[in-house]
């Protein structure tokens, strides 16, 4: 009976969990963002800024698989679920006190499956509900495991993935449905997001990103260049279960040469190309749209729009207002009114130069028409590059401070469009670009903190190679990240000052979790360097391939016993 | 049975190099009479030429580069071996006679051109590059071609190089009716280099000159080929088996076609009419089509950092092979490894590719 009660005041924990913001303590980690507004803000504050320097390794486990590991691990009960790159080669369900594994799903991955994942095979991590713990995979299809035996419940196709449409990021939640987008935008993919049944796997709804024939939409796209797109939604979702409304980014457009879907110019009047580079609010029971808000129109950037909406509520002139917070990879810092899609502030925060503003009314960006790369015709030193302003790495938002930690890169690139070919399963992206350019300054990322009500930086940390790991932030004062060479840095969140540091020996790009267990508070990250991104940098790419081997290896660290 | 091609009359007709009393005539021995062989009975039947050394030969001896790679892909695909023997004077009429008639069910050594015989045929990978070479003895320094201008070459009657020569003007040439005569009047130093078939050259020094000449491929239109085993249309998977034997045996053949003499190293040009595209226009069209296809994987301007992926190094990983790996790898693809065939580039696309990437190999 003992055992019956412990599992009731977990599931009651998991629903707390998920609840978002508002949702008080916590001392889980039971969905990829922390919660399903995505703060990756914990409660817990046993660690602070006087003890954080003792940090230990309590035990650490080896994932399996070599090559860009970027899962956030999932800590619900007493259980840790993490997954390893590569399908994923394993997910892991172990003791979060010890590491014991108590079970591990390693599915059949494809051969050459690397062909159609265009950034790498990698995952980043499982979403858990009601006894299930719900898996993306590369092969397109999304699983459900029994949490307690890992046992494969069901598995739904939802997408070939020979079409160049991996499935690598984690399904949200939303009541008895799982929701899951995938990648393709390189490759010619329409995108769309699918909600299954928790219990079935089958399709509830879909959502198509690119609107067809006869939908409002439709006409944005310049013949039939809809039907190759792109717009696929690969990152995280964002829920908000008293607005109920669930919220997606989507990626750049396909291809990459803007001239194939619209006019070949910054003038490219209603040739947007909805509803790519866009952040998406849906109805999540119906699917349906409720607003939407185009960062990027008409792309000519690979400037995605996917990076995940930090869902918070920020006193703006004198009233609190229900907001959601993009750093975009187009260099934008955008607050959305999350309720209406009403566009309240976008400023840069990272160097850029291809637009010189966003027009609030218009919601539009002011570009500057020689950094659009044409047809034939190269726009140089365009920032920031394509990797963005701030890529997949997830920021964080500590509402104590009022910040949000941002891991930004400070790159620039050259562009130019090229012949198009369309080959199913190849990279559709009819252009030639140079991305291994440092931004301005010299310095070529930095962890920065940024206050979203005065658009304005507060403090940052500057790095001489790019690639910062995801952020974490805790009631307790701190930050925490991880580096392309491998360390794990705790900050005081208030200063950005350099507490403690571990050397993982691999790089790190994975955001970092914490949760308590029997009185102690842990801290967990994953280590294993990006292995495809230093190979669209050439001399910036050998010094990320210097800065550390790949590797695959969840750390665990605690305080030390008194 | 890649043998030199005539300049006149088409870039595939085959020549004969030795016994020509069964011209035409084509010969069919079986090597053991009876049951019904094939693919299905564990039985592999190779058709080869039973007197072209250093290709094949029927004779007690040395059997020939080509039936020794016949016996190796059948060792390495667990079934026995079965030849049917037809000369090759006339190439064409020969696969006709043998491989289109199911005499047998591989050819190896057909060029690896879509043209050569149409649809009817299918090829595995290439597995070695064959073509014209220059022989010259030790004291014949020379770089380029142009540094055999003052020197007495012989060259054979209707050869592409005899024709490349005298269209360039401004070398002293003697025509010989054959490969062996032109080679025999080198040995007699009546000439300072032949242009020969290079095989032969090889085969020829190996044998007959103690190994002691320089034998040096030259590149040119027409000039150099690209040796696969041909099948029947219809026996893809058969092929596709071929191939991936090929693949696992490629150390292994480039062993034996150096013990049969083959020449190995980098080719000299020996340019046409046209004046030369410039070097550097070439390499820069090779460097964007390579950024278009290619850099997404292998980084713009191959310049990637995982010494996995860096295409830098095909030289230092491949040796005298990396052309035709080159070549093979693009079309064929790797699906195994996440690389696509990109059979959709034309062959000039290819080339201005493979010179890019030729001129960014890391030296050793």
């Amino acid at each position: 009976m003992r055992r019956l009660t412990t599992l009731t005041s977990l599931s009651l924990a998991v629903v707390l969990g998920v609840l978002g913001p508002a949702s008080g303590q916590t001392t889980e980690w039971p969905v990829y963002g922390g919660d399903a507004s995505n703060t990756r803000y914990s409660t817990l504050d046993k660690l602070t800024p006087a003890n954080v320097g003792k940090l230990k390794v309590a035990w650490a486990l080896q994932l399996g698989s070599l090559r860009s590991q970027e899962s956030t691990p999932l800590v619900v009960g007493d259980t840790l679920y993490v997954t390893s790159s590569h399908g994923p080669k394993h997910v892991f369900a172990v003791d979060a006190r010890t590491g014991a594994v108590r079970w591990r799903y390693s599915p059949e991955v494809p051969p050459g499956i690397d062909q159609f994942a265009c950034c790498d095979v990698n995952n980043r991590g499982v979403a858990y509900a009601n006894g299930k713990v719900f898996v993306g995979r590369l092969d397109g299809h999304l699983v459900a495991l029994d949490a307690k035996t890992g046992k494969e419940l069901w598995k739904s196709q939802v997408v070939d993935f020979t079409q160049g449409s991996v499935i690598t990021s984690p399904p949200t939640i939303v009541k008895n449905l799982v929701i899951t987008g995938f990648g393709g935008g390189e490759y010619g993919a329409r995108g769309f997001i699918a909600a299954l049944e928790q219990d079935s796997g089958k399709e509830v709804w879909r959502f198509w990103t690119i609107p067809g024939p006869g939908e409002r939409g439709n006409e944005t796209w310049k013949g039939d260049s809809w039907k190759l797109g792109g717009g696929v939604a690969w990152g995280i979702g964002s829920y908000d279960p008293k607005l109920n409304m669930l919220y997606y980014g989507t990626s750049n457009p396909s291809p990459w040469g803007a001239s194939v879907r619209g006019p070949d110019t910054s003038e490219y009047g209603e040739f947007t190309n909805l509803y790519t580079s866009t952040t998406l609010a849906l109805n999540p029971d119906t699917g349906k749209l409720v607003w939407h808000y185009q960062s990027t129109p008409h792309d000519a950037w690979d400037y995605d729009g996917v990076n995940e909406l930090v869902l918070t509520d920020l006193s703006i002139d004198g009233r609190m207002t229900p907001v959601a917070l993009k750093a975009d990879r187009n260099g934008f810092f955008y607050v959305i009114n999350r309720e209406t899609g009403k566009l309240i502030s976008a400023k840069p925060f990272v160097p850029i130069n291809w637009a010189t503003g966003v027009d609030l009314k218009t919601g539009r960006p002011v570009e500057v028409p020689d950094k659009r790369p044409r047809f034939k015709v190269r726009a140089k030193e365009i920032c920031p590059n394509l990797l963005g302003g701030k890529n997949w790495q997830p920021m964080s938002f500590n509402p104590q401070t009022g910040l949000v930690y941002i891991p930004t890169i400070n790159l620039c690139m050259d562009m130019e469009g090229a012949e198009p070919t369309y080959q199913r399963g190849k990279f559709y992206l009819a252009f030639e670009f140079d991305l291994g350019k440092s931004g301005p300054g010299g310095y070529m990322s930095e962890l920065m903190a940024w206050d979203p009500v005065k658009q304005q930086k507060v403090w940052g940390n500057k790095d001489e190679l790019p690639w910062l790991g995801g952020t974490l932030t805790t009631k307790g004062g701190l930050a925490f990240h991880g580096d392309i060479k491998g360390m794990f840095k705790a900050l005081d969140a208030k200063t950005g000052q350099l507490l403690w540091q571990f050397n993982t020996g691999s790089g790190i790009s994975a955001a970092p979790i914490t949760y308590e267990l029997g009185g102690k508070q842990y801290v967990a990250v994953v280590s294993g360097r990006t292995f495809t991104i230093p190979l669209f940098l050439g001399p910036i790419g050998a010094k990320m391939v210097e800065a550390s081997p790949e590797g695959g290896t969840l750390f665990v660290f605690e305080l030390p016993s008194q | 049975m890649i043998r030199a091609p005539r300049a006149a009359g088409g870039a595939a007709r085959l020549r004969l190099l030795a016994a020509l009393a069964l011209v035409g005539l084509g010969v069919l021995v079986r090597a053991s009479a009876g049951e019904p062989a094939g693919p299905e009975a564990g039985v592999l039947r190779f058709c080869a030429d039973p007197d072209n050394l250093p290709f094949s030969s029927a004779a007690a001896g040395e059997r020939g580069l080509y039936v020794d790679i016949a016996e190796l892909v059948a060792a390495d695909l667990g079934m026995k071996t079965e030849y049917v023997w037809w000369h090759t004077f006339y190439g064409k009429r020969a696969v006709r006679n043998t491989l289109l008639a199911d005499r047998c069910d591989a050819f190896v050594g057909l060029p690896h051109d879509a043209d050569f015989m149409g649809r009817a045929l299918i090829r595995t990978r290439p597995f070695l590059d064959v073509g014209w070479a220059v022989i010259t003895p030790p004291h014949v320094a020379f770089a380029r071609v142009e540094d055999l201008k003052a020197r007495r070459l012989g060259v054979v009657f209707r050869s592409p190089p005899q024709l490349l020569l005298a269209v360039r003007g401004g070398f002293q040439t003697t025509t010989f009716r054959t490969d062996e005569e032109a080679l025999e009047a080198l040995g007699r130093g009546e000439v300072d280099a032949a242009f020969v078939w290079g095989p032969t050259a090889g085969y020829h020094n190996m044998k007959r000159l103690g190994g002691g000449h320089r034998v040096v491929p030259v590149a040119g239109e027409g000039l150099q080929w690209r040796a696969t085993v041909a099948l029947r249309k219809g026996q893809e998977s058969l092929r596709d088996r071929i191939d991936g034997a090929l693949a696992t045996l490629q150390p292994e053949i480039r062993r034996l076609a150096d013990r049969y003499g083959f020449p190995q190293g980098a080719a000299i040009a020996l340019a046409t009419s046209e004046p030369a595209p410039d070097h550097a226009e070439v390499i820069a069209a090779g460097r964007s089509a390579f950024n278009q296809h290619c850099s997404h994987c292998h980084a713009p301007n191959a310049m990637s950092p995982e010494p996995s992926r860096d295409l830098r190094r095909l030289r230092l990983r491949y040796g005298d092979a990396t052309q035709e790996i080159f070549y093979a790898t693009v079309t064929r693809g790797r699906p195994d490894k996440g690389m696509p065939p990109w059979n959709n580039l034309d062959t000039a696309t290819l080339q201005r590719m493979w010179t890019f990437l030729d001129s960014v190999q890391t030296q050793p």
